[in-house]
């Protein structure tokens, strides 16, 4: 787990020390970790100096698990515990994933009695938490698990590499990943032990990374296609800020499905039957991707699987990929004119191609010629995402104190609510820039209603059988009123990792009924603790311990901050008993800091002092905003009219 | 302080509909440098938690200032008038014959021998109309005559509903 190194008591840490973050794209086929060294951002490799870590997971029975290479030369021969591309499975159902996989020749073996059509995967069922769990020597692994592994191998390598503990991860997810893949993501990197500093989306991340290395401003726009996610994101680059202005795509859409359809192919060109043997199917797509890969680089690769041996061309592959192709570049239209530059191609300064796919001639040829530009690529597609999260990583720790980059992002499918009739009424559209609060009103249709349930769904179709179902909840002790009299405000919250939280509460009366619900897909909290407690029995870690240190951390930023905001202005903005409540308060949690092991004694104490200073926070935020208010208007003053 | 008091005053423009687009997002953009949550995501919670709130409410007037139908229903509410667009019927007969016209035109796109062409026609007819009531809002306004520039706002309000159906027609045209 990221922590702060705990100083002595009472001590504060060091300000300037340099802490550690690391970027992490956790791909479909493979996942990454990069960090900034000596001012600049480098992927990091491991012992054996391979960057790329397999996004594979193998299960042994004697409990051993092996990620990346090691765990992918079972892909084949142990096909049913070794998990292959599980982020397409992120926040999913069972049922979610198989439309998207399409009717191909290939089938899954189901060993269960869940007939879900993702060819060369694994079998898998639904848990009671509605997540996909995948049947393994080792019991059932859910995708947060098996992701939660990977997560864990690139911190060990992070670590081993930079010789200290993690204080913090900067996470990549799809731009296109609703909120149900994000928490899922979210609950991984929970799961390993690792702080998240922000979920940043993979495009923004390129953006980063080629923005900062050029100097580039204007609009640009990333076409990222890697293993499995499409993405298209629409910026506007200006002194260090990068404002996304819309995005979209497609989040089960990638070289994966361009490597089936090549499978298929292969297949009907051997002959071959129908193949419902799992490590059968893994054979032929394992052999359709190197067909493929080495395709961008010849125009005819000679292919066999068994005793079977044939040709494929550039052009046949090409046929193949197209219909791929087309649909990733539907998407950018719509993102373009979403971005309020649909007729102005022209206004885009560059394209930049992110993610292995881009590697296709088919694609980087179809993308120049939509876009009317070449496309840059002077970034290795498969590394600028880590190396973009990482710069921002390095900036959030606090490494790089009064940098001017920022990064304002947006989400990608609108968030709505079930109304009557079940219709979704849109309460945040896609593309707004988050953070984002917006409330609505609603009413209660019958006399005597006391309760109204909300469905809360995100997506852009009007029915909401047609959206994703993302919580549900009831709001009960409304006061019997007749119908239309109560008024009871939803309010929906998404944070800058694009996160929601939702609120609901009765204003009407002033009689407050409220609940606060925060979405949460496959695992639920309480899973979440068990998994964690099973993984520090196993490494005989005392969960005790490590949670006391968590909250040592949050005491000492606290006891840090409030100290620093007290000598700076507790003065101006607190009257004399404002200011004494808030030292002492100050003081005692110093001391329990001091001298307590308990972390629910200090967490309590925390979260008095937090709430002590709310008053004083907002005074210093509101002193800071008139403060730039009457910045601008200075100017006005003095400068030029 | 309650931030949403005057948005224009937040970034330091003069109450006015016509607005300096650029100057408003260098103003949006220097803003969030200060407030945005990444600038504290090393701090406490309780911090982060606040940054969220305030770059929230920033983002939010920026948006009601950007674009020119909530721009325009701002100024109304600056000025003292409830927003009705949810109840309000538009009495212009020549109007609403006009939107009953374009919503048919709209209707018949799939079955347009060219619908990319169809649907570019009659979003440039929309655009330009929607750009046609904006000047007269910013006129009315100007002129101090609330009652015709709520009217003005109301019809905006049609013609951005119809161009985001239309572009909802077009996402479906292509798949």
């Amino acid at each position: 787990m990221a922590l702060l190194q705990i100083s002595e008591p009472g001590q504060s840490p060091a300000p300037h020390q340099r802490r550690i973050a690391v970027g992490i794209d956790l791909g479909t086929t493979h996942s990454l970790v990069a960090t900034v060294r000596s001012g600049s951002a480098q992927t990091l490799a491991d012992e054996n100096g391979e960057h790329l870590l397999a996004s594979v997971v193998h299960y042994s029975g004697d409990g051993t698990v092996l990620v990346g290479a090691a765990a992918a030369e079972f892909a084949a021969s142990d096909s049913s515990n070794t998990l292959v591309s599980v982020k397409r499975h992120m926040g999913r159902a069972a049922g979610d994933t198989a439309s998207a996989y399409g009717s191909g020749q290939l089938q899954s073996s189901s060993g269960g009695n869940n007939a879900e059509g993702s060819e060369g995967s694994n079998s898998a069922e639904g848990s009671a938490s509605g997540m996909v769990k995948f049947e393994t020597v080792a019991g059932l692994i859910s995708p947060v698990q098996a992701s939660a592994q990977i997560l864990m191998a690139l911190a060990a390598r992070a670590e081993s590499a930079l010789d200290g503990s993690l204080d913090g991860a900067v996470i990549t997810v799809p731009a296109y990943f609703d909120d149900a893949q994000r928490q899922a993501t979210k609950d991984a990197a929970t799961l390993a032990g690792i702080k998240v500093l922000r979920l940043l989306n993979e495009p923004t991340a390129a953006a980063v990374a080629y923005g900062l290395d050029q100097g580039a401003e204007g609009v640009v726009a990333i076409y990222d296609l890697g293993g499995g996610t499409f993405d298209i994101s629409i910026l506007r680059l200006n002194r260090g800020v990068f404002e996304v202005l819309a995005t979209g795509g497609d989040s089960a859409l990638g070289g994966d499905d361009i490597d089936r359809a090549l499978a298929d192919y292969l297949c009907g060109q051997a002959g071959q039957p129908v193949l419902d043997d799992l490590s059968r199917q893994r054979q032929w797509l394992i052999e359709a991707r190197r067909v493929k890969e080495v395709l961008s680089d010849s125009d005819l690769v000679e292919a066999s699987v068994d005793d079977w041996r044939g040709e494929v061309s550039r052009d046949q592959l090409n046929t193949l990929a197209k219909p791929f192709i087309a649909k990733t570049l539907r998407a950018c239209k719509r993102a373009l004119r979403d971005a309020g530059i649909g007729k102005e191609v022209a206004e885009i300064g560059n394209v930049v191609l992110v993610g292995g796919s881009t590697r296709m001639p088919l694609v980087r040829q179809q993308v120049a010629e939509f876009f009317a530009l070449e496309p840059l690529l002077s970034i290795d597609p498969d590394r600028v995402v880590a190396v973009g999260a990482a710069l921002q990583a390095d900036v959030l720790v606090g490494n790089k104190p009064g940098d001017e980059m920022l990064l304002l992002d947006v989400i990608p499918l609108s968030l709505g609510i079930e109304t009557m009739g079940g219709l979704t009424e849109k309460i945040i559209h896609r593309n707004t820039t988050i953070p984002v609060m917006r409330a609505q009103e609603f009413t209660t249709f019958k006399d005597g209603q006391t309760a109204m349930a909300v469905h809360v769904v995100q997506g852009e179709r009007e029915l909401v059988s047609d959206c994703r179902s993302l919580a549900r909840f009831e709001l009960r002790g409304i006061p019997p009123m007749l119908a239309g009299a109560a008024k009871v405000q939803v309010s929906y919250q998404v944070d800058a990792d694009g996160l929601l939280s939702v609120s609901a509460r009765e204003t009407a009366t002033g009689v407050e009924a409220r609940i606060d619900v925060k979405p949460s897909y496959g695992l639920d909290d309480g899973e979440i603790t068990r998994l964690l407690q099973d993984s520090y029995e196993h490494a005989r870690e005392d969960m005790g311990i490590r949670a006391l240190r968590e909250q040592q951390v949050e005491a000492d930023r606290l006891i840090e901050d409030l100290s620093a905001a007290l000598a700076a202005q507790g003065k101006a903005l607190l009257d004399e008993d404002e200011y004494h409540c808030l030292d002492v308060g100050l003081q005692e949690l110093a001391a329990v800091r001091k001298n307590s092991e308990d972390h629910r004694q200090l967490q309590s104490e925390i979260e008095r002092l937090a709430h002590l200073s709310e008053t004083f926070a907002a005074r210093r935020m509101d002193t800071a905003i008139k403060k730039a208010m009457t910045g601008h208007r200075l100017e006005e003053f003095e400068g030029p009219v | 302080m309650d931030l949403s008091s005057d948005h224009f005053a937040l970034f330091g423009l003069p109450t006015n509909y016509a607005v300096d687009l650029a100057l408003l997002g260098e103003r949006y953009r220097d803003l969030q440098r200060d407030f945005h949550p990444d600038r504290v995501a090393n701090k406490s919670e309780r911090e982060q938690r606040l940054a969220v709130q305030y770059a929230g409410m920033i983002n939010a007037a920026y948006e009601a200032l950007k674009s020119p139908l909530f721009r325009a229903r701002y100024l109304l509410q600056l000025s003292g008038r409830q927003d009705q667009s949810q109840t309000t019927t538009i009495g212009d007969h020549d109007f609403l014959f006009q939107q009953i016209d374009l919503r048919e035109r709209m209707a018949d796109i799939g079955a347009a021998p060219d619908p990319h062409h169809a649907y570019s026609e009659l979003e440039s007819e929309a655009e330009a109309k929607l750009l046609a009531q904006q000047n007269l809002f910013a006129q009315q306004y100007a002129a101090g005559d609330l009652d015709q520039a709520e009217h003005s706002a109301d019809k905006m309000q049609f013609f951005s509903n119809l161009l985001n159906q239309l572009q909802a027609i077009e996402d479906t045209l292509d798949d």
